[in-house]
């Protein structure tokens, strides 16, 4: 303990100089220094707690830094190889998605069945861009959307055998891929879908799954849905 | 192993829900912590978490809605904008970490509240019962007030911390006020000190004390009435307090200790309450400091939280309280201390008052009842509310509040030094002051991400020239 002169203040902190007005602190005598900390307390000083953060920073900067360079690297490849298919596009969007998803599971602090949903919905979307970026046909309808709800289903079965205790945490997300199976058929409808085989796989699944759930575990559904739609 | 570990647990719960159980038993708890500490340090290399609670039935979790005020924070909580505040207590010995973990068990089994976990639903968050087990006691490790990473802290929306002799409970505000954060942390201390003294605290109950209310109703709602008069909350500029900031989220933290009895005689003989001297002096320090005691086009706008609970008789363990704020415009002229004092004090008295606490409450409580926006969907209501926020995020120069004065049971005093207080960091507001007095000593707080200290060391001056004794400590963050 030390005391500054110019701001007639005790400093606490084991320094030569004020934290206020930065001039060079005077000594302090044994028994007044006793007599502060006899009326004031004792230090309690901090840890230095920086080094985590610059850790996990470090670590974020450093993924983008190798994204950006891979992404540059793709670019100067795809022109000077093949200029006439733009598949740098595709690896752009392919380390977006890798890095965001990163970011998100990393840095989000949302439960496990949100981020699940998240992420089912973001693989969809890119899905869809890549189809979109290659053209017709539309495999990514097709097969991969039917696939991905396919995957979201064995997954909430997975997450409800894990966690039993919150299974119905995840009743919301079974429901979404009861939804999105239904948005399927209407692109069926519409004639973007031609192949029906995994449609009919994954809507059965994802209908059958639910209709399981909300018959023998009617209670526990209803609650849940009450917590979830409170108005 | 699990199972045995669970039965145990079991039996222990069930001993703190006898309540009449006394601190006889407190000294074969410890053996029994003891023996925790032994599964704990396996359970460490394994790398797996804390005890678990208490299983419940499935499905038949509790679940609450959240205050008024709690709606907001989970919205618009960011890793920079934590909405979290720190509540800590400094004792007299260094903290051992597995009766501290034990005691947070036991304490959190009795106050339901904070084991509860926030959750999403269609329209509106919701707490629910959390049967996750509870969060590891750690050593400090982060800055103060630091987000909570719900995934990371088993759902749960507090942290408890220590770093030597300090305690340190981290909770995020849409759980709950200072009020109820300082609640929390007192039965923390008691059931740590009755675990880790249990000879000298033999004759003091072991469970929480009586005369607390675990009342966790909604206030506001509770005293909304309709009013055709609703008292907007601003949203007009006032003075940012801009500057070169730490980086890599760092805080800086600086304590300034003083005795209670100085700083009323000091407020006293200006005419003005304890808060008001303060708050006042605050705005002079920016006054002089940040504009220079020149005009500004904005007013320098402090912040106040009011308790409602006094006013309302409300005994709430959730949020319940209201922002007034102090503003002073300067024009041309330069004003003295006692002016701007003055008008601070003017400012405050006009707004706690009844009747505008009154229009305030019923202000916040009218959208949640309109039935149009109730039924939006949750996600297009956090865009809104973002929104909403980021357009009044500037309408405030820094908050300053007043926790109130720490008291605790007899027996525990001889234990603990110290209490402090630290808010984190808003949007647009880059200083925030907290106060609170223990054992006669007044402590005022501040935490700031700016490493200019000239506002506060214009602040202690201001006080020490009404010949007020202080000490300082700081977090160390200025010497770097």
């Amino acid at each position: 303990m030390n005391r500054c002169e110019n701001c007639n203040i005790y400093i606490y902190d084991d320094t030569e100089i004020c934290p206020l007005c930065h001039s060079i602190l005077a000594d302090v005598s044994e028994d007044e220094k006793e007599r502060v900390i006899e009326t004031y307390g004792d230090e309690a000083p901090y840890p230095d707690v920086t080094e985590g953060i610059k850790r996990v920073n470090f670590a974020m900067r450093l993924l983008l830094f190798i994204f950006i360079l891979t992404e540059v690297a793709a670019v100067i490849v795809n022109l000077l190889t093949t200029p006439k298919f733009l598949w740098c596009l595709l690896s752009l969007v392919g380390l977006a998605y890798i890095f965001l998803f990163l970011r998100h599971w990393i840095k989000h602090d949302s439960g496990y069945s949100a981020k699940i949903g998240f992420q089912i919905f973001m693989s969809m979307v890119l899905m869809v861009i890549i189809n979109v970026v290659i053209g017709k046909p539309y495999w990514s309808l097709e097969w991969c959307l039917p696939g991905m709800i396919i995957l979201g289903d064995v997954l909430v079965f997975i997450f409800m055998l894990l966690y039993r205790e919150n299974w119905f945490s995840y009743i919301l997300l079974l429901v979404l891929m009861v939804i999105c199976s239904v948005i399927l058929w209407v692109l069926f409808a519409l004639g973007f879908i031609k192949s029906i085989i995994l449609l009919i796989i994954c809507s059965a699944i994802s209908g059958v799954f639910l209709l399981v759930v909300a018959i023998f575990k009617d209670r526990e559904v209803k609650r849940e849905l009450k917590r979830r739609f409170h108005v | 192993m699990k199972d045995k570990k669970a039965n145990k647990n079991n039996k222990k719960n069930e001993k703190i829900k006898g309540s009449s159980v006394i601190n006889e038993n407190i000294i074969g708890d410890e053996k029994e912590i003891k023996q925790d500490n032994k599964d704990k340090k396996d359970s460490k290399k394994s790398g797996s978490d804390g005890k678990k609670r208490e299983p419940r039935k499935r499905g038949k979790l509790s679940w609450d809605k959240l205050d008024n005020t709690a709606t907001l924070f989970p919205v618009i909580a960011t890793q920079e904008m934590s909405n979290v505040y720190r509540i800590a207590v400094n004792l007299n010995e260094e903290v051992d970490e597995e009766i501290l973990e034990e005691a947070v068990h036991r304490v959190v089994e009795q106050i339901p509240l904070f084991g509860m976990r926030l959750r999403e639903g269609v329209f509106w968050y919701y707490f629910e019962e959390n049967n996750k087990p509870l969060p590891r006691v750690m050593e400090e490790t982060q800055v103060p007030g630091a987000y909570i990473n719900k995934t990371r802290n088993n759902q749960y929306m507090f942290r408890v911390t220590y770093y030597k002799c300090r305690i340190n409970l981290e909770v995020f505000h849409a759980l709950t006020d200072g009020f109820g954060g300082s609640i929390f942390l007192k039965e923390i201390v008691y059931q740590y000190l009755r675990l880790k003294h249990p000879e000298d605290l033999k004759d003091e109950k072991d469970k929480i004390s009586s005369g607390i209310f675990l009342d966790s109703e909604d206030s506001y709602v509770k005293n909304f009435k309709k009013n055709k008069k609703y008292k907007k909350y601003k949203s007009s500029k006032a003075v940012t307090l801009e500057g070169e900031k730490f980086v890599n989220g760092k805080l800086g933290v600086m304590h300034g200790f003083m005795k209670f009895s100085e700083v009323r005689a000091a407020s006293k003989k200006r005419g003005l309450t304890i808060n008001q001297y303060i708050v006042g002096m605050f705005v002079y320090a920016v006054y002089k400091e940040y504009l220079n005691s020149s005009a500004s086009k904005y007013p320098i706008s402090c912040c106040v939280p009011v308790n409602l609970r006094p006013y309302y008789d409300s005994h709430t363990l959730k949020n319940f309280f209201a922002m007034v704020s102090a503003d002073f415009q300067p024009d041309d002229r330069e004003y003295t201390c006692d002016e701007v004092l003055n008008i601070v004090k003017e400012n405050l008295e006009e707004k706690i008052t009844k009747k505008n606490l009154d229009d305030i409450l019923s202000y916040n409580v009218s959208n949640e009842k309109n039935m149009l926006l109730r039924i939006i969907p949750i996600t297009v209501k956090k865009f809104a509310l973002r929104r909403v926020y980021g357009a009044s995020t500037h309408a405030t120069t820094a908050t300053i509040t007043n926790i109130g004065n720490f008291k605790l049971k007899e027996p525990y005093e001889k234990y603990v030094e110290n209490f402090y207080c630290i808010l984190s960091m808003s949007k647009g507001q880059n200083m925030k002051g907290a106060v609170l007095s223990y054992n006669g000593i007044l402590n005022i707080n501040f935490s700031s991400c700016l490493t200019d200290t000239s506002i506060q060391k214009r602040f202690f001056k201001l006080i020490e020239q009404d010949g007020v004794e202080i000490a300082v400590e700081t977090n160390g963050v200025y010497y770097e």
